[in-house]
């Protein structure tokens, strides 16, 4: 009998995910006997885009192999043991079932034995584990990275903690709750399987709880995290027993061709969620060659809502019922090959002097690996020639710290020019980055390197005092080197970056792909205007070079190059084969230590790749040049103004310029809540003034109450029906757009805007109250204080004026400055001296980061000296802030240390993230 | 409105038979609440170190009636000379300046309010608590003042130090109060219980622990975060310290003991939760309807909750925003109005030991000046603001033609609502319509308010296709990890408050 392909447990996930699929129910592996790999081949679809970087894989195995660390696996059991309230074990065992049920049936055995026999608890690898419901047939098994045995408190039987290793990336320090949402699943599937295995001993029972092994830091050292599994284990026993019945309802003849067998099943398309599965470019090429044009609108995965509002668009007939504009200019653009214009002028900051223009190629073996960087700056004669750096060592310190000192230096330049334009009140200074995985990629370097900086200080502070300087957990500490004056800039200016991830209209780091997201609709699946290269190649179509949508997109798919921080699986394969070596390609070399093992080719593929993103962000700049600046793009300057003026304070008196926005306390996160809720306020205002079609999205969402549509239905006097239930007679609303101009009513040149100290007062926009006319409900005469130029028929948005302002007027439009973030920081009187001479009244606005984390460090010492901390504590206490620094002679990861190997076949993305 | 065919109900697939009734469930509650009037002696007299107490409690649990105790209790104490009573939102305090007034007299019960919301304080709070609208005019003499949590903290933030210039320290010598009293506590977030805390020495919370949790503009930055978050709810955030004493009331006085099973969905992890009404105990009383109405009607009258499919319905403009299904409602809402209906129950004494009386309440029942209206019929509940609206209009249309008062039929927001009663509560399933699971749809807090509002019937209405979805729409997560709260994931929890509903198809033209 052949061996049944169960698909482990990412199998867990993929059913899970593509749950609404008659096709993907229908060619499961238990149905075709195939692997869907394999399948996506017989129908003559090899799919590729599920491929996993050999960097990528080299990562999560070096990950699982620290996770093997009897080190590492020590503190991974105790901490799950003591996480689930159970008593400290006597010893913690490791034992490695290499895969092997039978083996994995002794050890758990032994396992028991120890802990009922000894109250140790043990911790076994790479078990095998019957797939739950196929004990007794020949399928494959599920394969658990770890799992915990403990004894139970009352020692009468023990638990069967069930775990996995999965190397996800932290982003800003967090991994995000839909990762772990599938780790935790695969972690389900396993203990299922393990609770209904008939090998398991009498008196162990799976524990409700499971257990991920996550990457605590950039070195890939392990940290557990614990979960309970009740809705996961009824999630996965809900597909498992779905792909049963499937496979028994409906079998798959194998005299019948496959591609035909494939064909016959429905597909629920989706491009955003569908490409994690192997079927996907075959489903995408059924739908490009549909004889049905309306299939289009599934192929740019356009909801299944809003589909028979859109007909109109492709059937010829042009009528279009209620769907959000931007849907309609995403569906227009690509039956036209022609990007449709937002209409809204420019607020952002790129491309202005005191910008800083970065582009990166990310490792993929390393959550902060950086191959090379590349830095231009913009001044008043405009950019400047880039600045190539290549780095030979991705993931070590030494790179982390030149990223830094570069962008640092780029930055000090910045601001000195600035204070030469105008010494009391510079200009904000600004990165300008492609995507946001580069200022991702930036922002965490820069929270290792200061979370290394102010340890630093606090062991400094120990050996003042004469104590050993020992991390967290009571280690023996590493001194690290300190922090200089032009890192600090870059590392800082981050960091503010990372607070202000709350306040929408911040922009330390600005993204030129939202920036020219926000003028242009491009057309296609709307997840590929995640690519900045993509959407500046729709920004440059005209009607003159239309494009072809679908080419256009296999063309973007197709390039070695990226524009953004994360590289092609085959340019980082490329890379990371130069990087490390092939085992053959180390034979050869004399010394297969060397690193690069092969330089020249490394340079220049990292040369290549820097080249290529910085074309296409200079590419995306020049497109904004053509269009023209808003009339709130002051507005948006002065805002930032604000809050680099407490920047710049912070950072010259090192007053909490080294806290990320998950290191602020308390009483500054109390502030931050006023602060965070005046930005939002402030932020759909200004976007609802100045973005015609974001205006219109609002306009036809029908939970909003703010804004509407309106029809002009008469001028003389000016009457209006308009489409709300809620905005009616005695409501006051202002114009906000009219599609006779085509832009917003604020780009008028008769529209005034004054910076107030509180707030922006707008002039000479249409506002006025609305009032009823009998008979005809939702038709309303409108006299504003200044009367628009509107004609009949003309459709028009509007605002309640309310959600602006309390003020009674109809000149002006006033709304709210929003309140900058000053919690913790100097005064604008505070010099370097004010704290030394007067701590007290100082402590809470300019404290230097050398006090406070002495202060700390002391604080510490008397906690370890009272035996409350790591390891004398039970249970072990966690660090809340989580700095990235490593024990002295801490087993670290090094991905590039091994000859680079090619991922086995099987595997896709799917297994490891 | 034209139907096809007939309605039929299918029973649960879960149902509570089990816990007790009457006295013997009411006895849990009067038990937790002696214990914790114990600990707040104990803390006053300063022979227990305890700095806060927290009664958690299911909706309809008779908190308030609870937390009325505590202050009487505590007033009466020696070593106590005066106590703040606070909640997140002025509609919760007028009617507890009203009841702690009622108990304890009107010149010892001052209600502090905003000058622009003096206006809307209604007459039985005016009746039993002196009302003012600044702090001068707080009497010395009031053993209790009641603010909303805003009002208390005004002044920048330095409210708490302003009232203790103006009133001085109480008897413990250093806070303007000896007890600060929390009602919803956990409704408030934590950022604005931090402006308050330092009221007085001692904080005793009460609120429901299965519901809204606190507002939040804007996005929250800090959800997930292991450390302080200033949006959580504030008692989540209170170690299991020794100087704190929490505990759970077992039992619910509000639904019918049909509603129990749902009940418990919204608290899974608590030991026990009994329903002091018994089966039979209430009843909706129908006359002389017939068709699909009155099949419908009458299984939302035997307790049980229950989910009606509506199928054949226009479509709607948006998931959440569905005219067609409020008409539908509107429609059997008249056909309930235009017929004789009553709500009958039996009246318990104050131990839960049922009397000989029963209470029957009819629509459109008139009443004197003056008199309690008391909690409405029937309340329509929606969600989003355009829904809301639109279930304003309908429930002005009903009125106008059946000539109903608020004592009958009322629509709310959900949010708005929460520590509200009425008779029957008829909503708009959140799922209806819905194309995937999401944030706003998976909010159980949100349901849970819905869900746990009515004594006799829960209507729900819904577009067909809540069971394709709840099986083939991609799993999310729940509580995000790191923050308080069950670890259950969304689809698994729709199916378990799902299970507890009887459930009827109705096919329309």
């Amino acid at each position: 009998m052949a061996t049944k392909v169960m698909g482990g447990g990412s199998s867990a996930v993929a059913a899970s995910s593509h749950a609404a699929c008659e096709r993907f129910r229908g060619t499961d592996p238990l149905v075709t006997g195939l692997t869907r790999r394999k399948l996506a081949r017989a129908v003559g679809f090899a799919d590729d885009s599920g491929r996993i970087p050999e960097a990528r894989w080299m990562r999560a195995m070096t990950f699982e192999r620290l996770v093997r660390d009897v080190r590492f696996a020590s503190k991974v059991a105790t901490t799950t043991v003591g996480a689930l309230g159970l008593s400290r074990p006597s010893e913690v065992v490791t034992v490695n079932a290499h895969v092997d049920a039978g083996t994995t049936a002794r050890l758990l055995q032994e396992a028991h034995a120890r802990a009922v026999g000894g109250r140790a608890a043990t911790l076994v690898h790479q078990l095998a584990v019957p797939f739950v419901g196929y004990e007794e047939t020949d399928a494959t098994p599920v394969l658990p990275d770890f799992a915990v045995v403990a004894p139970t408190v009352d020692g009468a039987g023990s638990w069967l903690v069930m775990g996995d290793a999965k190397d996800y990336e932290r982003v800003r320090s967090k991994i995000d709750d839909g990762r772990l949402l599938k780790g935790f699943l695969q972690v389900a599937l396993g203990a299922e399987s393990a609770a209904a295995w008939t090998r398991l001993p009498d008196t162990m029972s799976v524990h409700d709880y499971g257990v991920l092994a996550v990457p605590r830091n950039a070195f890939l050292q392990p940290e557990a995290l614990i979960e309970r599994l009740d809705d996961h284990r009824a999630e996965v026993r809900m597909r498992v027993a779905e792909r049963r019945s499937e496979a028994d309802a409906r079998p798959y003849d194998r005299a019948r061709p496959l591609p035909q067998f494939v064909a016959h099943l429905d597909a629920t398309f989706d491009p955003a969620s569908c490409t994690t599965c192997n079927l996907f470019s075959y489903c995408r090429g059924e739908l490009r060659h549909s004889a049905d044009p309306t299939d289009l609108l599934v192929e740019i995965g356009v909801p299944l809502d809003q589909r028979p509002q859109l007909m109109g668009l492709i059937d010829g007939t042009g009528v279009v019922g209620q769907a959000p504009a931007s849907t309609v200019a995403n569906v227009t653009a690509s039956r036209d090959g022609v990007a449709c214009s937002t209409h809204q002028r420019r607020v952002d900051q790129a491309g202005v002097p005191g910008t800083v223009n970065v582009v990166l190629a990310k490792s993929d073996a390393a959550a902060l690996g950086v191959h090379g960087m590349a830095l231009q700056r913009v001044t008043a004669e405009g950019r400047e020639p880039w600045q190539f750096t290549v780095f030979d060592d991705p993931q070590s310190v030494a790179t982390r710290r030149s990223v830094m000192r570069l962008v640092g230096r780029q930055l000090t330049t910045a601001m000195t020019e600035q204070r030469k334009q105008n010494a009391d009140e510079p200009s904000p200074i600004h990165l300008v980055v492609p995507d946001k995985p580069t200022a991702d990629v930036l922002v965490s370097i820069a929270d290792n390197l200061a979370g290394v900086e102010l340890s630093r200080l606090r062991w400094q502070q120990d050996k003042r005092m004469g104590r050993e300087a020992l991390t967290f957990d009571g280690e023996p500490a590493q001194m690290p080197k300190a922090l200089s004056e032009s890192d600090r800039t870059a590392v800082s200016l981050l960091l503010e970056e990372d607070r202000a991830r709350a306040l929408t209209i911040r922009c330390p780091v600005v993204d030129v792909r939202a920036v020219l997201a926000r003028h242009v609709t491009a057309g296609g699946p709307a997840v590929s205007s995640y690519r900045l290269d993509y959407l500046l190649g729709w920004a440059q179509s005209t009607d003159a070079k239309p494009l072809d949508h679908r080419r256009f997109a296999d063309d973007i798919e197709a390039s070695e190059q990226t524009p953004g921080a994360r590289l092609t699986s085959r340019r980082s394969d490329d890379i990371h084969r130069a990087l490390a070596g092939t085992r053959s390609s180390r034979r050869r070399s004399k010394d297969g230590s060397e690193r690069p093992v092969d330089p020249q080719v490394y340079a220049d593929l990292v040369i290549d790749e820097l080249e290529y993103k910085c074309s296409v962000l200079e590419g995306a700049l020049d497109a904004l040049e053509g269009v023209p600046d808003s009339a709130l793009r002051e507005v948006h300057r002065a805002i930032e103004g604000d809050a680099q003026a407490v920047w710049r304070r912070r950072l010259a008196l090192h007053a909490s310029d080294l806290v990320r926005f998950g290191r602020t306390y308390r009483t500054w996160r109390n502030s931050l809540v006023r602060t965070i809720e005046s930005d939002a306020t402030c932020r759909a205002q200004l976007l609802a003034l100045a973005n015609p079609q974001a205006a219109e999205d609002l306009a036809a969402d029908a939970g909003n109450r703010h804004v509407a549509f309106a029809t002009v239905v008469d001028t003389h006097p000016l009457i209006l029906d308009v489409e709300s239930r809620r905005i009616g007679d005695g409501n006051r609303v202002v114009l906000l757009h009219s599609d006779n101009s085509g832009v917003a009513c604020i780009e008028a040149d008769t529209v005034t805007c004054k910076a107030q100290k509180g707030s922006f007062k707008l002039g000479g926009l249409s506002l006025g109250p609305l009032a009823a006319r009998k008979g005809t409900p939702r038709r309303f005469v409108w006299s504003p204080g200044t009367p628009p130029s509107l004609e009949v028929g003309d459709r028009v948005v509007v605002a309640d004026v309310t959600w602006f302002t309390k003020n009674k007027g109809n000149n002006f439009l006033n709304f709210d400055r929003p309140t900058p973030d000053t919690y913790s920081a100097p005064n604008p009187t505070c010099t370097a001296q004010s704290y030394a001479e007067d701590p007290v009244r100082h402590r809470w606005c300019c404290r230097p980061h050398e006090v406070a984390e002495a202060e700390w460090s002391d604080e510490l010492a008397a906690r370890r000296d009272r035996g409350e901390l790591n390891p004398q504590t039970w249970p072990p206490v966690r660090d809340g802030d989580a700095f990235e620094v490593a024990a002295k002679d801490a087993p670290v990861g090094d991905v590039a240390a091994p000859p680079s190997q090619a991922p086995p076949d099987g595997l896709t993305m799917d297994d490891l993230d | 409105m034209k139907t096809i065919g007939t309605v039929e109900f299918t029973p649960p697939a879960v149902a509570a038979s089990d816990g007790a009734h009457h006295a013997r469930a009411a006895a849990g509650n009067t038990a937790v609440t002696n214990e914790a009037a114990g600990m707040l002696r104990d803390a006053l007299s300063g022979t227990a170190h305890i700095r806060r107490i927290l009664l958690k409690a299911a909706a309809g649990a008779g908190k308030s009636y609870v937390l009325r105790q505590l202050v009487a209790d505590a007033v009466a104490h020696p070593r106590c000379a005066r106590v703040v009573v606070t909640a997140f939102t002025n509609r919760q305090v007028h009617p507890l300046a009203a009841r702690i007034g009622n108990v304890l007299g009107r010149d010892r019960v001052c209600l502090f309010v905003a000058e622009d919301r003096y206006a809307d304080v209604p007459v039985e709070a005016h009746a039993n608590a002196t009302v003012v609208t600044g702090m001068s005019g707080i009497p010395h003499a009031a053993d209790v003042v009641i603010a909303t949590t805003d009002k208390l903290s005004g002044w920048g933030g330095s409210g708490i130090k302003k009232l203790l210039d103006h009133l001085g320290p109480a008897r413990n010598g250093q806070s303007p109060f000896d007890v600060l009293f929390v009602d919803e506590a956990w409704q408030l977030p934590h950022h604005k219980f931090d402006k308050i805390e330092a009221a007085a020495p001692i904080t005793v919370g009460v609120g429901d622990v299965g519901q809204l949790p606190p507002f939040e503009t804007g996005a929250n930055p800090w959800r997930g975060d292991p450390g302080y978050n200033p949006y959580r709810a504030w008692p989540t955030s209170i170690a299991d310290d020794n100087t704190t004493w929490s505990e759970e009331l077992p039992a619910v006085w509000r639904p019918a003991a049909g509603h129990l099973g749902l009940w418990r969905t919204f608290y899974p992890e608590w030991a026990a939760l009994d329903c002091v009404a018994a089966p039979a105990d209430r009843a909706l009383a129908l006359n002389g309807m017939r068709g699909a109405p009155a099949a419908i009607w009458r299984q939302v009258g035997t307790a049980v909750p229950t989910l009606l499919e509506v199928e054949g319905l226009p479509p709607a403009e948006a998931a959440d925003v569905d005219l067609p299904l409020m008409e539908t409602v509107e429609w059997l809402l008249d056909r309930l109005f235009t017929r004789t209906f009553a709500l009958e129950q039996r009246v318990y004494d104050a131990a839960g030991t049922p009397t000989r009386k029963t209470l029957t309440r009819r629509p459109a029942t008139k009443r004197r000046s003056g008199d309690d209206p008391g909690d409405p019929l029937v309340a329509i509940l929606a969600t989003r603001n355009q829904a809301v609206d639109d279930a304003e209009t309908v429930v002005g249309r009903l009125r106008d033609k059946h000539g109903l008062t608020e004592a009958d039929i009322v629509s709310s927001t959900v949010d708005s609502y929460q520590g509200q009663t009425n008779g029957v509560t008829v909503a708009v399933h959140p799922l209806s319509g819905a194309a995937a699971l999401d944030e706003f749809n998976s909010a159980f807090g949100r349901l849970a308010v819905t869900c746990t509002r009515a004594t006799h019937g829960l209507l729900m209405v819904t577009r067909p296709g809540l069971d394709q979805l709840l099986g083939e729409a991609p799993a999310r997560p729940g509580t995000p990890y790191g923050e308080p709260g069950n670890r259950h994931l969304p689809r698994q929890t729709h199916q378990r408050i799902l299970a507890t509903f009887a459930r009827g198809r109705l096919s329309v033209q």
